[in-house]
């Protein structure tokens, strides 16, 4: 259709495409190519830029394996540990932070890694206002970095923030300055050049991308942790599901994320396993605090009574995770506690908590206060199987007690541009947050925070989280965030539903995968070998 | 084909060509059989309220994924809600779409056609242009933006299956309008000083409704399909509201683990689209007999 | 092809200047499109920028000027050849539409030419024998090819051919890997033309089946046939023949819909074309790629469509372009 402006160019085209067709029906099946160490095939939903200064999943996922970050975490207990950092102490007056770095670094391109690098990412990057990083909000407390020598940094932040080596975990790729040193801020948003052949210090490097196809990451010679014994990760575009899920039954992807839905059909494939992998997360059904009738605890309260939670759990999770009690997940063991007030399935007691609050039953059953009706609009993304239950079941238990309750489905980014729009048009909505290693949850909870898009303002809570910034000794920041979440749970400002686990369905033939959340999987991959 | 020369010709057949098309119609036994059981599946789903045996969107937890019993027909799908129901109501929303979206692209298309073929010259260059260029784009792409952008309801759903889908009626009208106006009985009507639009009305329209009637069995198979493709992208009906298409795009998830999920909506949207597909092309071969005759 | 004719050249400078104006009203309509969207490009909604990197984004992108100041930069853009950038991907629209829209013409073209190699025989078999059981089967598999919902279709075949019997593999264009010659883009091509082929085999055998009876009906066949020729001379000597025409037409008319039909099938077979490029850039609110991808796919089916009618030259020796 494209190139026959001639007959004979028509019927040569005709006729490779029909032997193309003839030959796939009776061609043999090619042998996958492979070298000693194997490839391992993951999927992406969509191209991938790797550019670690935005986000959208695809990018987070490349970047993991061919970035590298300060630190990364330990697998055993999630406390960062080094990466391109060897080690680090803080001064005194907790303001400053020196670094030091690994000496045996080299970039893809052979260039050594040094202390500029570093200075350059966080100040000419990270940091700056003509570039938009995705996770300014995280290092923002950053003022300068300086640099000792070579292999020392020193970075220095406004005011005591002891969360810095956690925060240099989480999505901080380091990149190179020698390279990217003379690019103008116009350039450094979008630096195309760089993107067609990325240069990290990863264990994989850049081998190909092909547009809506793959990107091919060949294992890193010089790698400081040693070569990986893998010699390519491969991660396709495939952005269905069902397509993923063929595409690991027939052998040609080695890990994908799955939904419960899928979990009896993967459990069927004998070449598949599936791990309930850990992750730093939690679901919840947010109230915006700034509206009736959100604004009083007992409805507040309510609503979460009425909620049978251990039900979602069981049924739309399939048992996979653990109720959450609160906005830090236990893996952050050091904080974490779940002696707080609990909220048992008990919708006798919700009723008589909205009748408390002046919510009296009409004659349709629909409670009513002042002569208007409780009508609630419970918000949710689409596509998200687990998601759309949640808001489906939550509808039937609130409908239970009396509450006019209705869901609607939209788009991710509709939904989040509404819930975004200042003052925030929505009522309830239940989501997701995935988030550092860390019980520093100011971003979300504190009246100033950028995430904290519930409305919640508690003038005690703020005390609470800005105390725990800037505490450096490990037991009083402990005792902080312990009664930060009893607090949080008897005010209950959004349902804590689960702390899910991200479940992978992992080919048979993978060897010492590290059983964290793939994101943070893929920061140990140099171990990860594939048999036959 | 019709007219007073078929009048003397055919004696039998001198009831007007829609009771002639209808008697053709009748022998095409298959025709017919679509007919019934389009019939029968709009009463079912008309019906939904009071033949459903549940509330379609009753959440019992305690009972997601039941095979059929005798509570549950057809069993129950992931939130335990009854699948039966679901399937009745939802099919009152994809057929509603359907037959909305075929009435909306109805009046468009007539009203195009209409004026196109009636008022000639200049009007007719342009909308035909426009008809033309309508079909010269991939309207399914456009489709797809629209509602990915606008946001997937139920009114934006029917009002961009309806404005990419009206250009056949429109072309079917316009040729019609171009037939009957020279006809006898039309200039009589104008000789007679009636206006230009009470003649398209009262004569134009009636003539070429036989035509309509196919466009307008064609489309609603059409949309009824469409709708389910748009459902696949996220694009059709939004749940927690049950349509066929949706249904059948939720029960992917389960095809090889709760086969029965998807089998029902599936087999409910190619059996009534095939039908109206199939009563379309029936209806086409009765008005048209020089394509159904040896 | 001669040396264009005189009238011809002019037939053609003027459905280039109504492309050209198509394209142009096209790409209006989906601008206005784009902006009365609510929500922004999903670059500006992650949920870790705060308000002010937002703002600041929304400057650098141009998204705070007003509309008509936006399509007309946009639209001297395109005058100059460029597409802009992609605001997810970050590569130049032009190259990432430049990769992506080859893959997409491959699978278009096998679609329609596997349904015209297995469509026009049906037709003509059919309009041979007319109310056969051969015809009656042949029917009922065309009316099941317009009825089926494509991508419950698609999944259905990907569990039949790739998972229960293993001989194709599920999606993709090559094997990751291996070689990219034909004999792998074949096994990874059959499915998906076959489901996007689907609809317009059916919709091919009907139009084949009744133009072909029709011209079986005309004066000049039941000649040749009482001059004793041969049955199987008669059919595809003069029945066919005249017969390519509807389905030439048909073809064309076909065309758009066979183009946005990809965008299903390349989803479910993770098809690395436009269509599937076109739903994630849909979803993302890429603008630059989605007025890219608009642009591009009409100009394509505008340029298939000036195909099409150029074919009815060679075809039909009665028409000429003046």
């Amino acid at each position: 259709m494209d190139g026959g402006r001639t007959r004979p160019g028509l019927r040569a085209a005709a006729i490779v495409l029909a032997g193309a067709l003839l030959a796939g029906i009776a061609g043999p099946a090619p042998v996958a190519a492979q070298g000693g160490g194997g490839t391992f095939t993951l999927p992406i939903i969509d191209n991938a830029r790797m550019w670690p200064i935005v986000g959208g999943l695809p990018n987070i996922l490349v970047n993991k394996v061919l970035y590298s970050t300060l630190v990364k975490y330990d697998p055993r207990n999630w406390q960062p540990v080094g990466d391109l950092a060897e080690r680090w102490t803080l001064s005194d007056d907790r303001l400053t932070w020196t670094f030091a770095l690994r000496r045996n670094v080299t970039w893809h391109d052979g260039r050594p890694f040094t202390a500029r690098d570093v200075k350059f990412t966080i100040e000419r990057l990270w940091l700056n206002p003509q570039v938009a990083f995705f996770q300014r909000g995280n290092i923002a407390e950053i003022s300068r970095v300086d640099i000792v020598d070579d292999h020392t940094v020193r970075i220095v932040t406004r005011v005591p923030f002891v969360t810095l080596p956690v925060m240099l975990g989480y999505l901080t790729n380091i990149l190179p300055e020698h390279i990217l040193g003379t690019y103008t801020a116009e350039q450094l948003r979008n630096p195309v050049e760089f993107l067609r052949n990325p240069i990290g210090t990863g264990p994989f490097r850049f081998g190909e991308s092909v547009l809506g196809s793959h990107v091919r990451l060949v294992a890193y010679d010089r790698y400081f942790g040693g070569r990986p014994r893998l010699d390519a990760i491969v991660f396709r575009v495939v952005a269905d599901l069902e397509q993923q899920l063929a595409q690991l039954q027939t052998g040609q992807l080695d890990l994908m994320i799955i939904e419960p839905p899928q979990v009896p059909l993967v459990q069927r494939m004998p070449n598949v396993q599936i791990i309930n992998a850990a992750q730093v997360n939690y679901t919840f059904v947010a109230f915006n605090n700034k509206v009736e009738p959100f604004t009083d605890r007992k409805v507040r309260q309510a609503l979460t009574h009425a909620v049978d939670r251990k039900a979602i759990l069981d049924k739309i999770y399939l048992g996979r995770g653990r109720l959450a009690t609160g906005p830090i997940n236990p893996l952050v063991q050091w904080a974490y506690t779940d002696r707080v007030h609990q909220f048992p399935y008990d919708p006798a007691l919700a009723q008589k908590l909205l009748e408390e609050a002046g919510w009296q039953r009409g004659p349709d059953g629909i409670r009513r206060k002042g002569g208007q009706p409780l009508r609630i609009t419970l918000d949710v993304d689409r596509g998200n199987p687990v998601r759309e239950q949640t808001a489906v079941v939550v509808r039937q238990y609130w409908r239970d007690v009396g509450v006019d309750a209705e869901v609607r489905i939209s788009e991710f980014n509709a939904l989040l541009s509404r819930i975004r729009s200042r003052p925030n048009p929505l009522q309830t909505w239940t989501l997701w947050y995935i988030t550092p290693p860390e019980a520093d949850i100011m971003g979300y909870y504190h009246s100033t925070g950028t995430l904290n898009e519930f409305g919640y303002e508690n003038p005690e809570l703020d005390r609470l989280l800005e105390q725990g910034r800037a505490t450096a000794d490990p037991q009083a920041r402990a005792r902080i965030y312990q009664q930060a979440q009893r607090f949080m749970a008897w005010d209950a400002p959004v349902i804590f539903l689960v702390y899910p686990a991200e479940i992978q369905a992992l080919s048979r033939r993978v060897q010492n995968w590290v059983p964290m959340g793939y994101r943070d999987a893929l920061t140990h991959m140099t171990g990860v070998t594939i048999g036959r | 084909m019709s007219g007073p020369r078929a009048v003397l010709a055919v004696p039998r057949q001198a009831r007007g060509p829609a009771a002639r098309a209808w008697l053709r119609l009748r022998r095409n036994r298959l025709a017919v059989a679509a007919l019934v059981v389009l019939a029968l599946v709009h009463a079912l789903v008309a019906l939904a309220p009071w033949l459903s045996p549940h509330d379609p969107d009753l959440v019992v937890l305690a009972r997601r994924l039941e095979p059929p019993s005798r509570t549950h027909w057809l069993g129950t799908d992931e939130f335990g809600r009854d699948v039966l129901s679901r399937l009745l109501h939802g099919g009152r929303i994809s057929l509603a779409v359907g037959v909305a979206t075929m009435a909306a692209s109805m009046v468009i298309g007539v009203v195009v056609g209409g004026l196109a073929g009636y008022a000639g010259g200049l009007t007719d260059v342009l909308l035909m242009r426009l008809t033309d260029g309508m079909l010269a784009v991939p309207l399914f792409f456009v489709a797809l933006l629209a509602l990915a952008l606008l946001g997937a309801t139920i009114a934006n759903l029917v009002a961009v299956m309806a404005l990419t889908g009206w250009m056949t009626v429109a072309r079917v009208v316009r040729a019609e309008v171009l037939r009957t106006r020279e006809l006898e009985f039309v200039l009589a009507a104008r000789a007679i000083g009636c206006s230009g639009a009470r003649i398209v009305a009262r004569h134009v329209i009636p003539q070429s409704i036989p035509s309509i009637t196919v466009a307008a069995t064609l489309g609603v198979a059409y949309a009824i399909l469409l709708e389910s493709s748009l459902s696949f992208l996220g694009l059709g009906v939004q749940p927690p509201a049950a349509s066929w298409g949706n249904m059948l795009t939720a029960a992917r998830s389960y095809l090889r683990t709760t086969p029965g999920l998807a089998v029902f909506p599936g087999v409910l949207i190619f059996v009534t689209v095939l039908c109206y597909n199939w009563f379309g092309d029936g209806l086409r071969d009765a008005i048209d007999p020089t394509l159904a005759e040896r | 092809m001669p040396a264009p004719s005189p009238p011809m050249a002019r037939y053609l400078s003027r459905r280039l200047l109504q492309t050209a104006a198509l394209l142009l009203v096209v790409s209006v309509v989906v601008f206005a499109l784009i902006l009365r969207a609510p929500g922004g490009p999903s670059i500006l909604l992650d949920r870790n920028l705060g308000a002010d990197e937002i703002a600041r984004m929304r400057t650098i992108l141009g998204l705070d000027q007003p509309l008509h100041v936006q399509y007309a930069r946009w639209l001297r853009q395109v005058a100059g050849g460029n597409l802009g950038v992609s605001y997810t991907a970050g590569l130049p629209v032009r190259e990432i539409i430049g990769q992506m829209l080859p893959n997409t013409l491959v699978l278009s073209a096998a679609a329609l030419l596997l349904s015209l190699v297995v469509a026009i025989p049906a037709g003509v078999a059919t309009a041979a024998r007319p109310y056969t059981a051969f015809d009656h089967a042949v029917t009922f598999l065309c009316f099941f090819g317009v009825s089926i919902p494509v991508f419950w279709y698609g999944l259905m075949l990907i569990v039949l051919f790739s998972i229960v019997l293993g001989w194709l593999p599920p999606g993709g264009m090559y094997t990751i890997g291996g070689p990219r010659d034909l004999a792998d883009l074949g096994r990874h091509l059959v499915l998906p033309a076959l489901v996007l082929g689907t609809a317009n085999m059916a919709i091919f055998a009907r139009y084949t089946r009744s133009s072909t009876m029709a011209v079986l009906r005309q004066d000049y066949v039941r000649t040749a046939r009482s001059k004793g020729l041969r049955e199987r001379a008669v059919l595809y000597r003069h029945a066919f023949r005249n017969a390519l025409l509807t389905i030439i037409t048909v073809v064309g008319l076909q065309l758009p819909r066979l183009v946005g039909g990809a965008a299903i099938t390349e989803t479910v077979f993770a098809w690395p074309g436009m269509g599937s490029l076109a739903v994630r850039a849909a979803f993302e609110r890429d603008y630059p790629m989605i007025m890219g991808i608009t642009l591009v796919i009409s100009a394509v089916v505008a340029a298939s469509n000036l195909l099409v009618d150029l074919v009815y030259v060679y075809v039909d020796p009665r028409i000429r372009y003046e």
